[in-house]
C-alpha cells in the first residue's frame, strides 16, 4: 500500500523518542513499532489525534501517499 | 472442548486402524483358503471383487466376507478378494459363474459391484490393487495430519493464524473429490481392470446404487465454504492486529 508514515521524520524533528511518545499518548511502543515500521493495515482516528497532539503536527505530516513506482522504489532501499 | 475432539479422532482412527488390520488379515486369510478345494464343478474358477469405497472416512465397509461363497478382504479404493467358491445355489451368482463370461451383479444389499474373474487375472490386478492401496495410504496419512493438526490448534488463540484455513481447505476437497470418485468408481474401477487385467466390457454398472456417495461432495463442499469464510476470518483478524 503506497501510504508511507513518517513519524521517525516527526519525532527527529521535534527530538523525541519512540519510547517518550508511547508514554505520552499512552500507546504501547509494540503499536507504535508497526505505525513506525509502516507494517500497520489501519489507524484510527483516535491514535492519529494523540500522535498530533503529542507531535503538534497535522496527519498529513505525519501520513504521506506516494504513486506506485515512488514507493516501490522506497521499498527497494 | 479441544481435548475432546482429539479423543474422538484419535479413537475413530484407533477403529480404522483396526478395519485395515483386520482387512490384511483376510485379505492374506482368503489367499491361504485358495489352496481349498471346493470340488471339481469350481476348481478351476476363481473369483475376486472390485470394489472402491470411501477411504479413509466410510470405516463400516472396510472389509467384507461372505461365508457362504468363501469371498472377502480388503478393499481400500480399489480392494481385490480372492477364493474358491463352493458351489451357491443363488440365482445371481449362478449365472456369473458362466465361465469367462464377466459380469457383475450387486452385492445382496450393498452397493458394491463383484466381477468374477480368473485366476491368471486376478493375479495381474491384485498388483493394480496393491498400488492403489499403497497411494491411498500415503495420502491417508496426509489428510490425518492435517486433521490433527487443525484440531489441536482448536480453542487456542493461533487458531484462526497458523494456517488452518489451508487445512481446511485440503481436507474440504479431499472429501469432496473422493465422493465424486465414489460416485463414479465404477467405471473407473472397470476401466482400470480392463485395462490392467483384461477383463473384458460386459459388465453392468448401476450408478444409482451409488448415490449416496454424492453426501460426501456435499459434505466436502461445505468444508470448503467454512474454509473459505476461515480465510476472510484470518484476513480480518490480521487487519484487527496490525490496526494501530
Amino acid at each position: 500500500m503506497p501510504i508511507v508514515v513518517n513519524l521517525d521524520v516527526m519525532l527527529a524533528r521535534r527530538k523525541m523518542t519512540l519510547t517518550e511518545l508511547s508514554e505520552k499518548v499512552g500507546i504501547t511502543l509494540a503499536n507504535l513499532s508497526i505505525l513506525k515500521s509502516g507494517k500497520a493495515k489501519a489507524v484510527r482516528f483516535s491514535t492519529l489525534e494523540v500522535i498530533c497532539k503529542a507531535l503538534e503536527c497535522q496527519p498529513g505530516d505525519i501520513l504521506e501517499h506516494l504513486s506506485e513506482a515512488e514507493y516501490r522504489k522506497l521499498m527497494r532501499e | 472442548m479441544t481435548r475432546f475432539l482429539q479423543s474422538l479422532l484419535a479413537l475413530t482412527l484407533i477403529v480404522i486402524v483396526f478395519q485395515i488390520a483386520s482387512s490384511a488379515y483376510f485379505f492374506f486369510a482368503m489367499n491361504r483358503l485358495r489352496d481349498y478345494d471346493p470340488g471339481p464343478e469350481y476348481r478351476s474358477q476363481l473369483h475376486s471383487r472390485i470394489t472402491w469405497d470411501h477411504w479413509p472416512f466410510a470405516i463400516g465397509r472396510a472389509w467384507q466376507y461372505d461365508s457362504t461363497t468363501k469371498t472377502g478382504g480388503m478393499h481400500p479404493f480399489i480392494g481385490l478378494s480372492g477364493a474358491r467358491s463352493p458351489k451357491r445355489t443363488d440365482e445371481s451368482l449362478d449365472r456369473i459363474l458362466d465361465g469367462d463370461q464377466l459380469r457383475t451383479v450387486m452385492w445382496d444389499n450393498e452397493n458394491y459391484p463383484l466381477v468374477y474373474i480368473p485366476e491368471e487375472k486376478f493375479q495381474k490386478a491384485k498388483w493394480l490393487s496393491i498400488i492403489i492401496f499403497a497411494f491411498e495410504l500415503v495420502l491417508t496419512v496426509y489428510i490425518w495430519r492435517k486433521l490433527f493438526q487443525f484440531v489441536r490448534l482448536a480453542g487456542r488463540k493461533e487458531f484462526f493464524e497458523a494456517g488452518n484455513g489451508g487445512r481446511l481447505r485440503i481436507i474440504g476437497w479431499f472429501i469432496t473429490i473422493s465422493g465424486i470418485f465414489s460416485f463414479i468408481s465404477p467405471f473407473i474401477s472397470f476401466w482400470l481392470f480392463s485395462m490392467w487385467a483384461g477383463i473384458g466390457p460386459k459388465l453392468e454398472v448401476r450408478l444409482h446404487e451409488n448415490v449416496g456417495s454424492l453426501y460426501w461432495v456435499i459434505a466436502g463442499l461445505l468444508l470448503l465454504v467454512i474454509a473459505e469464510a476461515f480465510r476472510k476470518g484470518t484476513q480480518l483478524q490480521t487487519e484487527q492486529e496490525f490496526t494501530v
